[in-house]
């Protein structure tokens, strides 16, 4: 062992021995840390820069307006002292880990702090839980606590409750331990992000990662993943879960005898595949294709015992459909089948047209763009120089590719190229990092700190234009969260809401009792009917008597989504909660500065007959 | 590692228990349950797969905790006995059955082998066969992780 080069890294991926753990590590690691011995020095640096980073956050915090925030999002209102949190933060963290003077426990701290501030900052400036799909998601919670059952029949979100396994948890752990679901989803950013943040080292120590090149990689992964997956989601617990199978995978099955010690593997790495295989394909329809791919791959490039699982997971994903999910499968077969083979549209639906949205979000969408064009011709050229010099990466490569089958699959409802660069990118970092740490050993190279150090820096400055750059509108004020509450709360089963458009705090309780019509969705012809006349068009939709209640909702999110968007005409949402206003028709039954609940006003009318009839009153004249 | 491992899991189960029955509220049962759900079936599952890594235990530990809750959570929602309390008590009993048998285990291999092995310390003595002590697979361990501390010497071999 005393042969090895001293400065490479470092202790085995798996200690698979008692002889290993107790003496071989600590030999593995004083023959690995003989160039690099841990410094007091460089520990006391850490620890005081992260002192100072959290300290500027926590100042950061405070003052911050969230009212001026303007297009470009939550950066148009962060405070200098953020940046500089955030810079301490990069700064010590690359410094460290070049050195490669300082233990695991010091990085894990810095990439905890990171994942803290990104995270952390929306959830304590907002008071409110963000993101319109986050509270979707509660919604499901609610009903499962209330019902104790789901409804894959259900009109709405019923793909949620033909897949309920995400939902299911949460639904336990919400209930017994009495904390609200919204307060649990407000943090499961920070929480999902932590997860995957053990996952991530997990599977790169298991692939063999140099040292220098994995914890780069794991800070990359965190600054360049911007498709904001990582909320309180199925996808969110299905990808951690994820990425753990694919290190467990390796950790259990690989062929390779230096990753595993060499025999097959007992009964409860089989068991652990199944029962991550059995919570994925209960929770979540994408994740298993991918892990599908990626099993199924390893077995076939003989990198790791994983046929069967791939071919359980296969079936399984197909027993769930015929069975639990029939009912969805059934009613949307012929819309998925569709969408199998057809890579080019897949790819193409969710790909907005920065001409036509609002000039703050045509430049958060550029820098997307740059981030993860840029991402991948990096990760690329890593992979180009390495396979130069002989290195096949056979793994990291069917990791970094496999998500491409998602394109000819489905399109996701427009997400599925997004899905592919968040199962791709902890692998695209990967290779990134490897252009910068080829070896591991290039501490005494400052030009490979000033390249990790200039990359950090630069991909956090767009990563923050990418990640928060939609907070305008997934910010939900307190007023718009007190009128859905009102709304959600007071309306009877069978109502009818119409809404300005999906982007608000919604369907989080009580949200099967509504059929819901959002007018962004509506076709430009009726756009064009709805322009001409607000306030009758939305009359003659309330007045219908097939719903025990009829409402009009608008909101601010709802009105600054749309002029991001662009979805529809400028001012359209605000001209028509303007027409309502100014109209006797209608009444505010709540309202505040940011949003309004609207019903028809009716009058009682003695017919020339002498009947008594109740109708709505008349609409003015455009 | 079990001896520890078994009295955190049955502190952190009873503690969720009293404060279930009690019906406490406030932080102290949401940290008591967030703890019960996110590791004690992790805890419990751990020993199984050791001897690991720290790294692969903070992954291991929450990943087997999430699985167990999501599944026990379907079985309660697809048999049409939707009760909480169930759930919690399913968990309960599939982690505290998980940590008995490696208790067990370790107290047959204490008594099999004298009393120079402390309790945890070496579960493996309990449940590996043979095979496992090869003084020739040790080494062959050992020499993986200081292989895999080569330079790239993982990619090169894949």
């Amino acid at each position: 062992m005393t042969t090895h080069h001293p400065t490479a890294v470092h202790r085995p991926p798996l200690a698979r021995f008692d002889s290993v753990r107790r003496a071989g590590v600590a030999r593995v690691e004083t023959v690995a840390d003989r160039g690099t011995a841990y410094r007091p020095m460089d520990l006391r640096f850490g620890l005081a820069a992260l002192a100072v980073a959290m300290l500027a956050w926590i100042i950061s915090l405070r003052d911050v307006r969230l009212d001026a925030m303007n297009d470009l999002g939550l950066l148009s209102v962060l405070p200098v002292t953020f940046y500089v949190s955030l810079g301490v933060l990069t700064v010590s963290f690359i410094a460290l880990l070049h050195r490669g003077r300082v233990g695991d426990v010091v990085l894990y701290s810095h990439v905890g702090a990171l994942i803290l501030i990104i995270h952390g900052t929306p959830a304590i400036l907002y008071s409110t839980l963000r993101y319109s799909w986050a509270w979707k998601h509660v919604g499901i919670v609610d009903y499962i606590q209330r019902n104790g059952t789901v409804d894959p029949d259900i009109a709405t979100l019923d793909v949620y409750h033909n897949w309920p396994g995400f939902f299911g948890a949460s639904a336990i752990i919400s209930d017994l331990s009495g904390i609200d679901t919204r307060s649990i989803a407000t943090w499961a950013p920070t929480a999902f992000s932590l997860l995957d943040l053990f996952a991530l080292v997990f599977v790169f120590r298991m692939l063999g990662t140099n040292r220098r090149a994995l914890w780069l990689a794991v800070w990359l992964f965190f600054v360049t993943n911007w498709v904001g997956q990582e909320y309180f989601s199925p996808q969110a617990m299905s990808y951690f879960l994820y990425l753990t199978l694919v290190g467990v995978a390796l950790a259990f099955f690989a062929r390779d005898g230096r990753r595993i010690a060499h025999q097959a593997p007992t009964w409860a790495p089989w068991l652990l595949s199944i029962g991550l295989i059995v919570a994925v394909v209960s929770s979540h329809q994408l994740t298993p294709l991918m892990i599908v791919v990626v099993l199924g791959g390893m077995s076939v490039l003989r990198i790791a015992r994983t046929g069967w699982l791939a071919v359980f997971t296969a079936l399984f994903a197909v027993l769930w459909m015929l069975g639990p999910a029939d009912s969805f499968f059934t009613r949307n077969i012929s819309e998925t089948l569709a969408e199998v083979g057809a890579p080019a549209t897949n790819s193409t639906t969710g790909v907005v047209d920065t001409t036509e949205v609002s000039s703050g979000q045509a430049t958060v969408i550029v820098i997307d763009r740059i981030l993860t064009v840029g991402l991948i011709a990096v990760a690329g050229a890593g992979l180009l120089f390495r396979w130069l010099r002989g290195h096949r990466f056979r793994t990291e490569m069917l990791l970094l590719v496999a998500p491409v089958v998602l394109l000819g699959a489905t399109d996701y409802d427009g997400e599925a190229l997004f899905r592919v660069f968040l199962f791709a990118v902890p692998f695209a970092t990967l290779f990134a990092a490897h252009v910068v740490y080829p070896h591991g050993n290039e501490h005494r190279s400052w030009r490979a700190g000033l390249v990790a150090g200039g990359a950090a820096v630069a991909v956090l400055v767009a990563f923050l234009f990418a990640y928060y750059g939609k907070e305008r509108f997934n910010y939900f004020t307190p007023g718009e969260v007190a009128a859905a509450e009102w709304l959600y709360e007071q309306a009877p089963p069978n109502s009818l809401l119409i809404e300005g458009s999906r982007n608000y705090p919604s369907q989080f309780v009580n949200y099967e009792n509504f059929t819901y019509v959002p007018i962004s969705r509506e076709d430009e012809a009726t756009h064009a009917r709805i322009a001409a006349d607000p306030a009758g068009v939305m009359a003659d939709w309330l007045d219908n008597s097939a719903y025990e209640a009829t409402y009009l909702f608008i909101t601010r999110s709802q009105i600054l989504e749309q002029e991001a968007l662009a979805e529809t005409p400028s001012g359209f949402l605000q001209s028509i909660r303007d027409a309502v206003e100014g109209s006797s028709a209608f009444e505010a039954v709540f309202e505040n500065d940011d949003a309004a609940v609207y019903q028809l006003v009716y009058e009682v009318v003695i017919t020339e007959s002498g009947a008594i009839e109740i109708r709505p009153v008349e609409v003015d004249e455009p | 590692m079990v001896g520890r491992f078994a009295a955190l899991i049955v502190a952190v189960t009873t503690a969720t228990a009293i404060v279930l029955v009690a019906d406490i509220g406030g932080p102290l049962r949401a940290v008591v349950v967030l703890a019960f759900f996110l590791a004690v079936p992790g805890l419990a599952a751990i020993g199984f797969f050791e001897p690991l890594q720290p790294d692969a235990r903070l992954v291991l530990v929450p990943a087997v905790s999430i699985v167990t809750t999501v599944v026990v959570a379907q079985v309660l929602l697809y048999t049409g006995n939707w009760t909480t309390e169930l759930g919690y008590s399913i968990v309960a009993l599939v982690s505290l059955a998980a940590i008995s048998v490696q208790v067990v285990e370790v107290l047959a291999a204490r008594l099999g082998t004298g009393p120079a092995q402390r309790l945890g310390d070496e579960r493996t003595l309990g449940r590996s066969g043979a095979s496992h002590h090869r003084p020739e697979n040790r080494q062959a361990g050992a020499a993986s992780g200081s292989g895999s501390s080569g330079t790239d010497s993982g990619h090169s071999s894949s």
